[in-house]
C-alpha cells in the first residue's frame, strides 16, 4: 500500500514515492531541484505516489516550463489529477511500462 | 439563651435581627393570649420563642385570631399552643393545658388520639374524625364526650412534618341530644296492642330503654300488684341493668314494710327523688342477687308513673343515670319525659282493658237475656200447642158434640192458647229482630185501607167493652212501602193495649198524612201514664206499675214490639199520656222510597229511646233532671250540673237523626260548646271553621259514615289528635273493637246512659287535654332545643317547626301546613341546580324514612345557608300513613371549615408543584381568585424606586393599591377599599412582609358584601401562601447552588455525534447530587465515556464528584484503557474523603469499529441492545466500588458494538425502586431502550427517561448515557490545521471508508477532495492562527458518500501572482465529486463534498 514519501535522484530522473501533500511537497521541490539535468530534460516518475495534492501540482508547475516530462499510470488517480489541472498539457506524459498500476 | 432543649434550630444570626417576641407573637385580646405571652416559654422544649422557626409563626398567626376552636401541636411531643375559642372548650385543663406536651394534657385519651396524630407526625395524611366519641376528663370526672376535629400537617422548613394543626368542634350536645330524642320518639311509638295489660306495657317500655344504655344504664319500673284496687304494695315488673346474672325475673315486692324505702316514697307521695352515691347503688340491691356495678351509677331518679284519672301514682320507675354525664337540666329533663312515655303507656293500656272488659260483660249479659227468651219462648209453644191441639178437636168433633156448657170452658181456653200463642209469637220476634233475623218485607201498601181493616176486626171487641171506637182513616196522598204484616203487629198492638187500659170513654185511632211519613195517632182516654213511666213504656217487659187495667195479662211485651217493628221501618213510635185523662200514642213511618230496597236491619233500634228521653227532658232552658233511661229499673242518680269551666271546650255532634241530634245537643249544651252536623261530610265542612275539643259520632249516617269520618279526621294532622267518640247500635266486643281498631278514642253502645254519655265525653276530653299538654309541652321542649326541628307530613307539608327551626330560616310566621316549594328553598330560577339539591333530599327523605342529609337553603332574608338533616320517620298506627321528624343543624361553618381545609389543601398542594418564588405568587393568587370569584388579582410589589409595581396578574393598579403599597404595610391585616356602602372593592393582604413587601390584591367588580369571616378567611389564605413564599425563597436559593454547580460540574455541553446524555434531579430535595457522567474526545477516532456515582448528595458529594470526574477525564486522556483508569481512580478516591465507595462505569469506544472496552466498579450493568432486538447487560468481574477493598488491577472487558447498536449507561435512580428489585428495574430500562426511536441517540434518551420515570419523579438523581452507532457511523475527526496533521487524517478516513464498504476508488477520490478542502484550511490558517482546528466528516447514507470538512477561516482564493494555486484545489474537488459547496461566511468555511457510490453488490 501506500507508503511514505521518497523521492530519489538517479541522474536527471526522480521517482517518487508515497504520498505527496502539503507537507511532503517540500521535500519534492528539493528533490527536484537538486536533480542533474546535464544528461537530459527532468523525468519525474510518479508511478508509485500514491497521493497527490494540490500542493504538489503547483511544484510540478514550477517545472513545467523548462521541460518535464511524468511517467504516470494510466486511470490511475494521479493522472487524472494532472489532466484535471493542466499539467499533462504543459508536460510531456509517458505512461509507466510496469504496469504498476494499482489493481 | 438557658432552657430546655430547643427542638428547633435558632435561625437567626447577627446579620439577622429578630422582629418577634412573645408579646408581638401573641399580641391581641383574650386571657388565652395573656397566658401565652405570660408563658416562660424559654423552660418548655420550644425554646424561647425568639427561636421558633417562620412555620411556627405563621400557623400561630393562623390559630390564634380564629373562632373556630383550634389548637397547635408543636414539635416532637406535640407543645400545645392554642386559642380563646379552644380554652372554652376544655375546662379545668386550662391553663395548664398551655405549652403542656399533649401526652401530659390528654392521658385519658391518648389510646385514641395519639395514633392520629403519631400517623399525621410520621408523615402520613391529615386526619378527619366525625362525631366521636372520647372519655375525657376536663370537670373532674370522666365525661362522655363527642368531637368533631381534623388533624392537619404542618410542614417545617426542611419539609418533615413540624406540628400539626388541630381544628375541632364539641359535639356533645348535638350527639345527645339526638340520641335522646330517637329513644323519646321509639318509645312513643309504643303500640297498646302490643301491651295487653300494665304489666305489658311496662315491659315493653323498659325493653325499649334496655336499648339505650348510655344515658339510661339501670331502669326499673314498679307496679301496684294490684292497680285498679290502688293496692299497697309495689311489684317490679321489669328492669334493665341490675341482676343481670341470666338468673330471670324475681319478684322484688316494696311495701312500707320491705323494699328501698325510696320507691315506696315515691309511690305514696307522687315526688321524683333523687339519690346519690350508696344509696343509688343499693336500689338495686333489692333485686335477689343484683347489684348495681359499683362504680357505674352514682345518680339515681325516682319517678312517679300517674295515670289519669288516678290519684295516687300506679308506679315508680328508677332510672339510674350515666357516671360518665352530669345530671344536669336536659339530662333530667329527658328522664322526666321518659317516665312520662311510660305513663301514656301506662294510660292507653289501662283505658283499654278497661274498655274491654265493659263490652265483653255488656255483650255477655245481652246474648243471655236473648238466649233465655229465645228458651222460654220455645219451650211455652209446645205445651201450648198439645193444649190447642186437642181443644180445636173437641170443639169441632160433630160425633161426640159437647154439652152446651162444656163447649162455653172450651171456646174460653181456645182463645186464651190463642192469644198466649200470639204472645209467644210476638217474643219471639223482639228477640229475632234483636239479633237481626227478622227482616223487613217491604211492599206497596195502601196504608189507609189496611188499617181500616185492622180497625174494622177491632170493632166488635170495642163494642162490647162499651167503648166508643172511632176510626178516622182517609185515603193517603201516596203510596207507603211497608211490611204489612208488621203493620198489621204494629195497628193491633196499639188497639189492644188502647182497650187494655181503657175502661171507659172512647178509644180513637187516625190515620193522617204528615208530609213524608204516615202518621198514626190511638188515643184513649184511658188511665193514662205517669210522666216517669212513659220512657220505658216501650221496654221490653215493663209493665207499667199500679195502674188500673183491664187485664193484668201481658209481659209488657207490646209496645217493645211496636217500637222495634216502627224501627225496621225507620219509623218513630211516641207517647202523650196524662194520668186519669188518657194516652196517645203516635206512629210515625215514612212512606218510603218507591225504589228503595230493605232498609238495614237494626238501623235505629235507638230510635225510641230518643223519643222517650226528649220527650221525657225538661223544656229548653232549664237544667238536666235526669239522664235517659236505658234500662228498666235502673234509674239513675241525679247528674249534679258539671262547672262551666269545662266550656271552653267544643264538642261536635255529628248525628243524623235530627231528634238524637237535639237530645245531645241538649244533654250537653250544658257543659260545653256545642256544635252540630248531620253527616260526615257536614262534620269535615263544619270542622274547617271550628276547630272541636271532641267529635261524637254516629256510625250509620247518609253520605259519610262515622268510620269515613274517623279516617278522614286521624289522616288529616291537623285533626289527628282531636279524641273521637263513636256512637253504635251494634253491641259486643267485636263492635268495640272495630271502632277501637278504626282509631276512635272511645266507643258508646247505644243503649246508653246519658250520664255515661258525660262522663265518656268528660274523660275523652281530659286525656286528649292531658295530650295537648304532653303536646304543649313537647312544644316548649323542642322549642327549647338547640337544634331547628321540624315534623312533616308524607306529601311533604311541613306540620310543626320549633323556634330554632323559624330562628334558622328567619321566618318569624309560617303558614300551616307549608306545602313543597316551601319559602326556604333555593330559588328555582335562580339557583336551579341548589333547587333541584333540595327538592331531591325531600324526595329522598320522603322515600327513605331516614337517614342524614345535606341541602342548601335560603334564609328568609335571602341568604343561603347548608344545613345538615337528620331526620326519622314512624307510621301512624291510626292512618298508616308515615310522619316525618327531622332535625335541621346549620353546618354552614362547618362546610366553610371543610372548604377552607379544601382550599389550604389545593393550595398546599399547587403550592408543592410551586418551584419558585414566582411559581407560589402564581399559583396563590389564581387560588385566591377563584375562591373569591374576584375579577381581577394583582401581586403588587415595590419596583427599585419604591413604587408600587404590578408584579404579575393582570389588573389596574388603582390609589388604594398605591397608598397602601407606599405606605407602611401592616402584616397581618387585610387592606380593604369599600364603596360608600360598604361594600369591598379591593382587598389585599401581604404575602411577603420583607423588603420589598409583596402583596396580593382582589379586585371585586361590581363591589361586594364581605363578612368578616371571608376576610379572615382571605388572611389565612395569604398566610398560608406567606409560609410557602419563605420556603420557596429558601428553595430558589438552593436550586441556584444546585443548578449552577450542576452545570459546572456535568458534562460538555457539546456531544460527538450519537451521543446523548440526561441528568434527571430527584424530586426532594432539590440539591447538587453526586451522579455524573463524561463524554471525551479521544484520539483514533475514540471516545471515552463514563458515569459515576459518589455516596451522598450536597455540596460535599458534589465537590468529590468533580474531583473523581476530572481524574477521570485525565486519565483517559493519558491513553489509558478503563481498567487501568480505574485502578488509578481506586488510588486516587483513598485521598478524597468522601470518595469511597463510589461506583463508576467506564467505557472506550472504538466509533469506526464498534469495540467498545470497558471496566465497572460496582457499577449497574451497561445495556448493550443490538438492532436484532437481543441485547447484552455490560457487567463487571469482580465488580466492588471504588476505594473500599484492595482489589489490585481493575480488570478489562469487550463488547462489540454493530452498526445500530445502542449502548445505554446510567445510575442507579434510572433503576432502583422501593420494594422492588433491581432486575426489574433493568428490564424496565431494557424496555424503554427497545420500544424507544432507533437511530436518534436524543430522542431515545428522552424516551428512557420518560418511561422509566415514577409517577411521583425520581426519588434519586439520575445521570444516563446513550450512544447509538449509526447503521454506518460517520466519521469524524478534528485536526489542527497543520500541514503534517493531513496523514493520519487520511489514514483514519481511508479505514473508515474501507469498513464503510466504500469501493477504492471512490474513498481515493473522496481522500483527495477532501485533502483540498483540507488544505485550503491550512493555508488559511499559516496565516492567520495557527490554533485553527480542522473538522471532518464523513457519512454514507442512501448512496451517496459525503463529506464535510469545516474551519474557522475564510475560503482563500488566488489573490497574488502565485498561479492559481487554490484554482487547483477547487478544479480537482469538482472533477472528483458530484457535488461541492463552499460555504464562506464570518466564521469560518463549510466545505461539503458529495460523491455518488455504486455498491459492488
Amino acid at each position: 500500500m501506500a507508503g511514505d514519501f521518497s523521492a530519489q535522484r538517479r541522474a536527471n530522473v526522480v521517482t517518487v514515492t508515497g504520498e505527496v501533500d502539503m507537507a511532503t511537497a517540500p521535500e519534492l521541490r528539493e528533490a527536484i531541484a537538486a536533480a542533474d539535468l546535464s544528461g537530459g530534460r527532468l523525468v519525474l516518475d510518479l508511478s508509485a505516489v500514491t497521493f497527490l495534492d494540490s500542493a504538489g501540482v503547483a511544484v510540478l508547475f514550477d517545472y513545467a516550463a523548462q521541460g518535464l516530462e511524468l511517467i504516470v499510470t494510466p486511470g490511475s488517480h494521479i493522472t487524472m489529477v494532472l489532466e484535471v489541472t493542466g499539467l499533462t498539457q504543459a508536460a510531456t506524459v509517458r505512461h509507466a511500462t510496469g504496469g504498476s498500476e494499482d489493481g | 439563651m438557658g432552657g430546655g432543649p430547643a427542638v428547633n434550630r435558632p435561625v437567626m444570626n447577627g446579620a439577622e435581627e429578630v422582629r418577634w417576641s412573645a408579646e408581638t407573637l401573641f399580641a391581641g385580646p383574650g386571657e388565652t393570649r395573656a397566658k401565652l405571652r405570660e408563658t416562660d416559654w424559654a423552660r418548655t422544649p420550644l425554646g424561647p420563642v425568639e427561636s421558633w422557626p417562620a412555620e411556627l409563626r405563621a400557623a400561630i398567626r393562623t390559630v390564634l385570631p380564629s373562632e373556630i376552636p383550634m389548637l397547635l401541636w408543636w414539635g416532637p411531643e406535640l407543645v400545645q399552643i392554642f386559642n380563646d375559642a379552644y380554652t372554652s372548650m376544655i375546662g379545668a385543663k386550662y391553663p395548664e393545658a398551655v405549652a403542656q406536651p399533649a401526652r401530659q394534657c390528654w392521658p385519658e385519651v391518648w389510646d385514641e388520639v395519639g395514633p392520629l396524630a403519631e400517623h399525621v407526625l410520621a408523615g402520613g395524611a391529615a386526619n378527619y374524625a366525625e362525631n366521636q366519641r372520647l372519655f375525657m376528663r376536663r370537670h373532674g370526672y370522666l365525661e362522655e364526650t363527642y368531637w368533631t376535629f381534623s388533624y392537619s400537617p404542618i410542614a417545617g422548613e426542611d419539609g418533615s412534618v413540624a406540628g400539626i394543626l388541630v381544628a375541632t368542634t364539641d359535639v356533645t350536645a348535638t350527639v345527645l341530644g339526638n340520641r335522646r330524642l330517637d329513644t323519646l320518639r321509639e318509645l312513643g311509638t309504643l303500640s297498646i296492642a302490643a301491651a295487653d295489660t300494665a304489666d305489658d306495657a311496662c315491659r315493653a317500655a323498659v325493653a325499649m330503654l334496655a336499648r339505650q344504655r348510655t344515658d339510661l344504664p339501670v331502669v326499673m319500673a314498679y307496679l301496684r300488684t294490684d292497680i285498679l284496687a290502688e293496692g299497697d304494695e309495689l311489684r317490679l315488673v321489669a328492669s334493665v341493668g341490675v341482676g343481670e346474672d341470666g338468673r330471670g325475673p324475681v319478684e322484688v315486692l316494696v311495701s312500707v314494710t320491705t323494699g328501698p324505702p325510696e320507691v315506696w316514697r315515691v309511690a305514696e307521695s307522687g315526688q321524683p327523688e333523687q339519690v346519690h352515691g350508696r344509696a343509688a347503688r343499693q336500689l338495686g340491691v333489692f333485686r335477689s342477687g343484683g347489684r348495681l356495678e359499683p362504680g357505674r351509677v352514682d345518680e339515681a331518679l325516682l319517678l312517679p308513673l300517674q295515670v289519669s284519672g288516678r290519684a295516687r301514682p300506679v308506679g315508680v320507675l328508677v332510672v339510674g343515670t350515666s357516671p360518665y354525664r352530669e345530671l344536669d337540666e336536659p339530662y333530667r329533663a329527658f328522664v322526666g319525659l321518659v317516665a312520662d312515655r311510660v305513663s301514656t303507656a301506662l294510660t292507653d293500656a289501662l283505658a283499654y282493658a278497661g274498655e274491654r272488659r265493659r263490652n265483653a260483660a255488656l255483650a255477655e249479659l245481652d246474648q243471655a237475656k236473648t238466649r233465655f227468651f229465645s228458651n222460654v219462648s220455645h219451650e211455652l209453644r209446645t205445651p201450648l200447642t198439645l193444649i190447642a191441639g186437642p181443644v180445636e178437636e173437641s170443639l169441632a168433633d160433630g160425633a161426640h158434640p159437647l154439652p152446651p156448657a162444656q163447649r162455653e170452658r172450651l171456646e174460653m181456653v181456645r182463645r186464651n192458647t190463642g192469644r198466649l200463642r200470639r204472645l209467644v209469637d210476638n217474643v219471639l220476634d223482639v228477640v229475632r229482630s234483636e239479633s237481626g233475623r227478622l227482616p223487613a218485607r217491604k211492599e206497596p201498601t195502601d196504608l189507609a185501607a189496611q188499617t181500616r181493616g185492622i180497625a174494622d176486626s177491632f170493632e166488635f171487641v170495642m163494642h162490647r167493652a162499651g167503648l166508643r171506637f172511632v176510626v178516622d182513616a182517609p185515603a193517603l196522598p201516596r203510596t207507603a212501602r211497608v211490611d204489612r204484616d208488621m203493620w198489621e203487629k204494629i195497628v193491633a198492638n196499639l188497639l189492644s193495649n188502647a182497650l187494655k187500659f181503657t175502661l171507659t170513654g172512647e178509644v180513637r185511632l187516625s190515620l193522617s198524612d204528615g208530609g213524608d211519613e204516615a202518621v198514626l195517632a190511638v188515643s184513649d182516654t184511658g188511665v193514662g201514664i205517669a210522666a216517669d213511666q212513659q220512657p220505658l213504656l216501650f221496654e221490653r217487659f215493663h209493665r207499667v206499675r199500679g195502674n188500673a187495667a183491664r187485664s193484668q195479662e201481658g209481659a209488657g211485651i207490646g209496645l217493645a214490639l211496636v217500637s222495634e217493628l216502627v224501627d225496621l221501618h225507620g219509623g218513630s213510635v211516641g207517647v202523650a199520656s196524662e194520668p186519669g185523662v188518657g194516652s196517645t200514642f203516635t206512629v210515625r213511618i215514612p212512606y218510603g222510597e218507591p225504589a228503595s230496597t230493605a232498609t238495614p236491619v237494626g238501623q235505629s233500634s235507638v230510635q225510641r229511646y230518643v223519643d222517650e228521653s226528649v220527650r221525657w227532658l225538661p223544656e229548653a232552658g232549664e237544667l238536666p233532671a235526669a239522664g235517659g233511661v236505658l234500662e228498666a229499673g235502673k234509674l239513675p242518680a241525679a247528674t249534679p250540673a258539671a262547672p262551666s269551666a269545662e266550656g271552653a271546650n267544643t264538642v261536635l255532634v255529628v248525628e243524623d237523626n235530627p231528634d238524637l241530634r237535639t237530645f245531645l245537643t241538649t244533654l250537653l249544651a250544658p257543659h260545653w260548646h256545642v256544635e252540630v252536623a248531620a253527616d260526615g261530610q257536614a262534620a269535615l265542612e263544619r270542622i274547617e271553621a271550628v276547630q272541636p275539643d271532641l267529635v261524637l259520632t254516629d256510625v250509620m249516617m247518609p253520605r259519610m259514615d262515622g268510620f269515613e269520618l274517623l279516617g278522614r279526621l286521624r289522616g288529616d294532622p291537623r285533626t289527628a289528635l282531636v279524641p273521637v267518640v263513636m256512637l253504635s247500635g251494634r253491641a259486643g266486643q267485636e263492635s268495640a273493637l272495630e271502632g277501637l281498631d278504626a282509631g276512635a278514642d272511645d266507643y258508646l253502645v247505644k243503649p246508653f246512659s246519658s250520664q255515661e254519655l258525660l262522663a265518656r265525653v268528660r274523660t275523652n276530653l281530659e286525656l286528649a287535654k292531658l295530650r295537648n299538654d304532653e303536646s304543649a309541652w313537647r312544644t316548649a321542649i323542642t322549642d327549647s332545643l338547640q337544634e331547628a326541628f321540624c315534623i312533616l307530613a308524607d306529601d311533604g307539608a311541613v306540620l310543626e317547626v320549633n323556634d330554632a327551626f323559624r330562628r334558622l330560616l328567619g321566618f318569624d310566621v309560617l303558614p300551616s301546613p307549608v306545602m313543597p316549594p316551601y319559602p326556604w328553598w333555593p330559588d328555582a330560577g335562580d339557583e336551579p341546580a341548589e333547587h333541584q339539591q333540595a327538592e331531591a333530599a325531600l324526595r329522598n327523605l320522603l322515600a327513605s324514612g331516614s337517614g342524614r342529609t345535606r341541602i342548601p337553603l335560603r334564609r328568609a332574608d335571602g341568604r343561603g345557608l347548608w344545613v345538615e338533616a337528620v331526620f326519622s320517620s314512624f307510621r301512624d298506627t291510626d292512618t298508616g300513613r308515615r310522619t316525618y321528624v327531622s332535625t335541621l343543624r346549620d353546618i354552614t361553618d362547618e362546610l366553610l371549615a371543610a372548604e377552607r381545609q379544601a382550599v389550604l389543601t389545593r393550595l398546599s398542594n399547587r403550592l408543592a408543584e410551586a418551584r419558585d418564588t414566582r411559581d407560589v405568587l402564581a399559583a396563590g393568587m389564581v387560588e385566591l381568585q377563584q375562591l373569591f370569584a374576584a375579577q381581577h388579582a394583582i401581586v403588587v410589589s415595590r419596583d427599585g424606586s419604591g413604587r408600587p409595581a404590578v408584579m404579575m396578574g393582570a389588573g389596574p393598579v388603582v390609589d388604594t393599591v398605591r397608598q397602601a403599597m407606599a405606605g407602611t404595610v401592616s402584616d397581618h391585616e387585610t387592606h380593604v377599599d369599600t364603596d360608600d356602602a360598604g361594600r369591598v372593592r379591593w382587598i389585599g393582604a401581604l404575602v411577603d412582609a420583607g423588603q420589598p413587601p409583596t402583596a396580593v390584591w382582589l379586585q371585586f367588580e361590581p363591589a361586594r358584601a364581605m363578612p368578616d369571616s371571608d376576610r379572615s378567611r382571605f388572611l389565612m389564605v395569604c398566610g398560608t401562601i406567606s409560609h410557602a413564599l419563605q420556603r420557596a425563597k429558601i428553595y430558589d436559593v438552593q436550586r441556584t447552588v444546585a443548578l449552577t454547580l450542576q452545570r459546572s460540574i456535568l458534562g460538555p455541553a457539546e456531544l460527538p455525534a450519537g451521543f446523548a446524555v440526561r441528568y434527571e434531579p430527584a424530586v426532594e430535595p432539590l440539591e447538587v447530587g453526586g451522579d455524573w457522567y463524561d463524554v471525551i474526545q479521544l484520539p483514533d477516532d475514540e471516545v471515552g465515556v463514563v458515569v459515576g456515582d459518589c455516596v451522598g448528595r450536597g455540596l460535599v458529594a458534589a465537590a468529590v464528584m468533580g474531583q473523581l470526574r476530572s481524574a477521570c477525564r485525565a486519565l483517559l486522556l493519558q491513553a489509558k484503557g478503563p481498567g487501568e483508569v480505574l485502578t488509578a481512580l481506586d488510588d486516587f478516591a483513598r485521598m478524597i474523603p468522601g470518595a469511597g465507595s463510589t461506583t463508576v462505569f467506564c467505557a472506550i469506544i472504538h466509533q469506526a469499529t464498534g469495540r467498545v472496552r470497558y471496566s465497572v466498579a460496582g457499577h449497574p450493568p451497561a445495556i448493550l441492545q443490538h438492532p436484532d432486538g437481543d441485547h447484552e447487560l455490560l457487567d463487571g468481574v469482580r465488580s466492588i466500588p471504588l476505594a473500599t477493598l484492595p482489589v489490585g488491577t481493575r480488570p478489562e472487558q469487550m463488547a462489540q458494538l454493530r452498526a445500530g447498536s445502542t449502548l445505554l449507561l446510567y445510575t442507579d435512580g434510572l433503576i432502583e425502586r422501593r420494594r422492588e428489585s433491581l432486575d426489574v428495574g433493568i428490564a424496565r430500562a431494557v424496555r424503554a431502550v427497545t420500544e424507544g426511536p432507533a437511530r436518534q441517540a436524543a430522542a431515545l434518551a428522552d424516551h428512557v427517561v420518560t418511561a422509566t420515570r415514577p409517577d411521583a419523579g425520581y426519588d434519586d438523581d439520575t445521570a444516563l448515557l446513550v450512544y447509538h452507532r449509526a447503521e454506518r457511523a460517520p466519521f469524524a475527526m478534528s485536526i489542527s490545521a497543520r500541514a503534517t496533521e493531513l496523514k493520519g487524517l487520511r489514514s483514519a478516513a481511508k479505514r473508515w471508508l474501507a469498513d464503510a464498504d466504500v469501493p477504492a476508488d471512490r474513498a481515493g477520490e473522496m481522500l483527495i477532495a477532501v485533502g483540498e478542502a483540507c488544505a485550503n484550511a491550512i493555508e488559511h490558517a499559516y496565516r492567520f492562527d495557527s490554533q485553527e482546528q480542522v473538522s471532518v466528516q464523513l457519512s454514507v447514507d442512501d448512496g451517496q458518500l459525503r463529506a464535510v470538512v469545516s474551519d474557522t477561516g475564510s475560503w482563500v482564493e488566488p489573490a497574488d501572482g502565485r498561479p492559481d494555486v487554490r484554482g487547483h484545489g477547487r478544479r480537482i474537488m469538482e472533477a472528483f465529486m458530484d457535488d461541492v459547496a463552499i460555504e464562506g461566511g464570518p466564521n469560518g468555511t463549510t466545505v461539503r463534498l458529495m460523491k455518488e457510490i455504486h455498491h459492488g453488490g
